[in-house]
This record gives structure tokens, sequence and C-alpha cells, in this order.
């Protein structure tokens, strides 16, 4: 479904650094990938990569057999709409903003018939539609994790891709949030999941270690 | 995103900073105040002048004396010296011309002081026929005012305005003086305009002609009053006149103009103040489009991480370029309607408590508020711009 070819990408910041070296990769669907190594090893900047957020120096990727790194910027963002949803460490909601709000975000920039009834969907997928009404900041760690998770859901995404997800979570609230996307992996969605936490791997279908920029161990495993 | 969306957006977003929203507001509020307030008052004066000239009516023609000169500009000058105009010239020009009614009127100018007991006033006793009065625009409030045979038998009648009438504590039917001459009075009037001949404290005595020409020991008139049988055909009466004039003087010592002239060089230089205003308003606009930018700019520094996660569920650079720009444009938007409505509510005032009568028209009103958006749209043209261009990777790990 995705598949990324001798991408390369380098980082000016003081030094040079390469985080991703002529890297290769290819996820099929119903995976569920735990990208593990280091601080700086380039697995976020592989996963932002695969999601379109971020561009390769050279390589290739294929989505769906379609060359996808030479898209405009317009392009990329539609296909992003459409085809990922995101998760991130510090939950990345709006502030200020209703949970309903946030989770409607994705659908404001694609089209939906009926866009109440598919938030709705979503937030009760995250056992949250009654906590719609409430800003972040009135929600627990988890809470907003969940809200962020029901963002990614939305637009019924083929692939989430989650960067550290339980990162900014105590370990209770991480193995909560861990069966979440275990459910959600269960229902056919791929999911690629970057951390440095091995614990969460148990969840994983297949394993992926980094290290400067290269894959140094892929393994298929099987989920708990 | 839809515009609608949009505008949500952008009002939350300046609902969330109150403080510094109106703030912001104030510089384009300010400049578009100033600009409206300004211009109506301009267009008020307009109007008014306008009101006088079309209280002569569309056929009325002026001769004055003293040759105007190129640009069309009467000769003040003349005014003060002795009249090139003599009651003959009436005659004449009613017996060379073709296009003009045979009721021709006329005002002299008189010099002597306004006596009644021991109270005197300067002022402007002039000497009419009873359809000069157009040349003032007066409106009687007690007594009479002359008639043909009032004219005719030289009667010493005198209609003064009430003003001058207070201050000389004189009454219908008493006598007063103007120099020697005595006279009886006959009616008061109040001034409503004054165009052709001005009298800045309103102090009018109107005498009939002839007893003016009499007490001048002199045929000189100071006004002639003509009309054009049709409104089409003022253009060429006026010719007619000129020429008669001028063959009979043997050169052009006055000059022949319709009322709508006088409007003319009015509405001119009224025309390059309403440019000045704009021009001098428009700085003030810069000014508040400046700090528009630079809180559109601190905004979107603000809200990078927002931008991020807008990008990363599918915000295309466009789509986050229009956020900000209708961001930025619903601010000067609110900003110039804030404007307008002070603006209406002091001409409200200024026409309510003061001689002023303030007009905001709609070319205005569409001027203010395309002065707004497009304030909004330059000046926050390039806050947008740095927002779309964000790197979405960096804007989410913005702190």
């Amino acid at each position: 479904m995705l598949r990324l070819k001798n991408a390369r990408k380098q980082f000016t910041a003081g030094e040079v650094v390469d985080a991703l070296d002529g890297l290769s990769i290819a996820i099929k669907k119903g995976e569920f990938v735990g990208i593990i190594g280091p601080s700086g090893c380039g697995k976020s900047t592989l996963l932002y990569t695969l999601g379109l957020l971020d561009s390769t120096d050279e390589g290739e990727y294929f989505i769906d057999g379609t060359r996808v790194d030479e898209l405009s910027s317009r392009q990329r963002a539609r296909l992003r709409n459409k085809k990922f949803g995101f998760v991130f460490q510090s939950f990345n909601l709006l502030p200020r903003t209703s949970s309903f709000d946030n989770v409607l975000l994705p659908l404001l920039y694609g089209r939906t018939a009926n866009p109440v009834a598919t938030v709705q969907a979503a937030l009760e997928k995250v056992d949250l539609w009654n906590k719609r009404r409430n800003w972040p900041n009135q929600l627990s760690g988890g809470q907003q994790q969940r809200i962020a998770i029901a963002r990614a859901l939305v637009n019924e995404p083929e692939i989430i891709l989650a960067d550290e997800p339980t990162g900014n979570l105590d370990s209770k609230t991480g193995t909560e949030i861990m069966e979440l996307f275990k459910r959600i992996h269960v229902k056919g969605t791929t999911v690629v999941m970057v951390t440095h936490n091995p614990d969460l791997l148990q969840y994983a279908t297949r394993i992926i270690e980094m290290n400067d920029g290269q894959i140094v161990s892929d393994k298929l495993v099987g989920a708990k | 995103m839809s515009v609608l969306e949009n505008f949500k957006t952008a009002l939350k977003s300046l609902w969330n900073n109150k403080m510094r929203s109106v703030l912001t507001l104030l510089g384009i509020v300010i400049g578009v105040y100033a600009v409206v307030t300004l211009l109506a008052a301009a267009q008020g004066v307009q109007n008014q002048i306008g009101g006088f000239v079309e209280d002569f009516g569309p056929r009325t023609i002026l001769v004055m004396p003293g040759e105007s000169d190129s640009s069309g500009t009467p000769n003040f000058a003349a005014q003060a010296a002795p009249s090139t105009l003599l009651v003959d010239d009436i005659d004449y020009v009613k017996a060379h011309t073709t296009l003009i009614e045979s009721v021709i009127d006329y005002a002299v100018f008189i010099g002597g002081l306004a006596t009644h007991g021991d109270k005197k006033l300067t002022g402007m006793p002039v000497g009419i026929t009873p359809g000069a009065e157009e040349l003032f625009s007066i409106t009687i409030v007690s007594g009479r005012n002359f008639e043909q045979t009032d004219l005719d038998k030289k009667n010493r009648f005198i209609v003064i305005s009430e003003v001058a009438a207070d201050k000389l504590a004189v009454k219908v039917g008493e006598a007063m003086n103007i120099g020697v001459d005595k006279f009886e009075v006959i009616g008061l009037f109040k001034i409503d305009q004054s165009l052709t001949i001005s009298s800045a404290q309103g102090e009018m005595f109107l005498i009939p002609a002839p007893v003016a020409n009499e007490i001048n020991k002199s045929p000189q008139v100071n006004r002639i009053v003509v009309r054009s049988k049709t409104v089409e055909d003022v253009d060429k009466a006026i010719t007619e006149v000129k020429e008669a004039l001028t063959t009979k003087h043997g050169t052009t010592d006055f000059t022949v103009m319709k009322p709508s002239d006088i409007l003319k060089t009015v509405d001119k230089i009224i025309n390059v103040l309403k440019y000045m205003v704009i021009g001098i308003t428009s700085i003030s606009l810069l000014v508040g489009g400046i700090g528009i930018m630079n809180i559109m700019l601190v905004t979107v520094a603000e809200r990078t991480r927002e931008i991020g996660i807008r990008k990363a569920v599918g915000a295309t650079e466009g789509a986050i370029l229009t956020q900000f720009l209708i961001e930025s444009v619903l601010l000067t938007l609110i900003g110039s309607l804030i404007g307008i409505g002070l603006a209406a509510l002091t001409s409200y005032l200024a026409a309510k408590f003061s001689p002023l009568e303030p007009a905001i028209t709609g070319s205005t009103l569409m001027m203010a508020v395309g002065m707004g958006v497009v304030a909004g749209v330059i000046f926050g043209l390039l806050p947008a711009v740095r927002a779309a261009r964000k790197n979405p990777v960096t804007a989410l790990k913005y702190e």
C-alpha cells in the first residue's frame, strides 16, 4: 500500500544529520507497524514522510502504486486529508475549541455529506460523545488523546500514523490508548506507530528498528 | 473550508483576543472615521451651495460689471469700482435679443448709513426691482414687499432684514434714514441665503431701484438679472446678451454668467478639497494598516502550531492563506463599519447643533468600506502568505 524507495533526507542543524539515509520500506494493508529506535534516528521523519507532511531530498514514494513524491502541495494536502490520520505525542488539539469542533476539523478540508453524524460516530468510537462541548483544557491527557484519535479516524482513513501516542501519558492511560489502537487495527485500519517504549511493541504485527536513518531490523511478529 | 467556516474561525480568533483586536481596529476606525466625516462635511457644503444656486432657477442669467479673467473667474475688483453697467443697457438688451424674457431685473448698490433715531448701522442698502430678490433669496415676515407701482412712483419705501430692524429698533410703518434720504419701512424679511451679494451680518436694506439711481445721481447698475425663455437656450441667450452689450459698450467690460457657473467653480474647489481629505486620511489608514499587519504577524506566529495541525489534517496552502486573509479583512471591515457608524453619529450631531449639513453619500460609504477591505487584503497578505508557507512538521513542534 505504501512504498518508499531509496529515500534520503538531510537536516542541517549545526551539523549535517542523515534523517533518512537511502531507506526503503513497504507497508501492507492491515499491518500494525511499530518503529523503534533511539532519538534522532529518523523514525519520526520516516513517519511524516509516509504521511506526506514532510518531503524527501531524494527517493521515490508510491501510494497504492501511484507516485506521490512529485505531486503538488495541494494534491498532497488532499491525499493527506483522505488517506491518513495523525496522532501526536502532545495531542495537538486546537486550544479553546470544543472536542466536537476539533474532530470536525479534517471534514472542513474535504467533502462530507453529513458532518455532524460523522463527528458523532467518531466521538462515540472513543466514548467521548458526552465531552463534545468541552475544551481540551477541561479534559484529562488520556481524554485529549482519545479526542485526537477521534479526529484521526473521522475521515475513515486507511492509515493511522502515530508519533509516540502514549509519550505524555501515565502507563495506565497509555495502556487504554494502546487498547484503542488495537481495536482500530482489528477493524482493518493500518497503523504505523513510532515509539521508543519497547513495551508498546507487543501490539505491533511488525517491528522495525532504526538507527542513523537506516532500518537495522524488520521482523513480523504475532500481535498480542 | 467554506467561507462561512472561515468567518466563524476568524470571529472566534478575534473574540479570543478582544483587547488586542479592539486596539488593532482603532487605527482603521480612526482612519475611516476621518475620511467619512470630512467627506460628509465637504459634501454638505457642496449640497448647500448647490441648493442656493438651484433657488435661482436654471434659466437665470446674471450680468456683473467688470470682465472675467481667462479662467472665467469674475473680476472682484470691478465690483467695488464704479459700475460699467447702466440703466439703459437693460432696454438695449431687451431690444437686441430674442431668447430672453421681457422682464429684466436689476440691482443698484448705494452707500448711505442706516439711521433710526440715535441708532446707526452700516450694512448693505440695495436698490432692486422686485424680481431681483432672487439674488438674495429672502422671505417677507411682516409688512409687504414693494410692487412695480412703488418703482414707477419712485416711492421712498424700504424693506429691511429682521436683524437690521432689531438693531435699529425700527418697526413696520416707522420712518428711517439711509444717509440723508428718508424712507418708510413697509416690510421686514429674513434672509434664507445670500450668494451674489454678501452681507455677513445679514443687515440688509432694500429700496426701489429707481430711487437708488436717484440717490446715487447716476444711472449705474450693479447687477442685471436676465432670464432665458427656455432652459435649453440658456447658453445661446448668454451669448446674445454678451454680444448686445459688447456692441453697445464697444468692449466687454462686464461678465455674463449663469449661477451654475458659480457652482462649477465651487464644485472644483470642493473636489480638490475632497481629494486632499482622502489623501490625508489615507495616511492614517496606512498607519492603521501597518498595525493590522503587525498584529497578524504576531497572530500567525502564535498560531504556528494550529497551522501545523490544520495542514496535518489536510488543509492546503490556499486554505490557510484564505483563513488568515479573511481574518485580517474581517478586522478591517469591522473597523470600517465602526468608523462609518461614528462618522454617521458625528454628522447627525453636526447637522443638529451646527449650521453644517453633512451628507454621507453612497459613494462615500462604498469608498470607506472598500478602503477597509483593500487595506485588510494588502496588509493581511504578507502574514497570510507566511502562514501558508509554514513547514507543517516544524509548525507541529512549535512551542
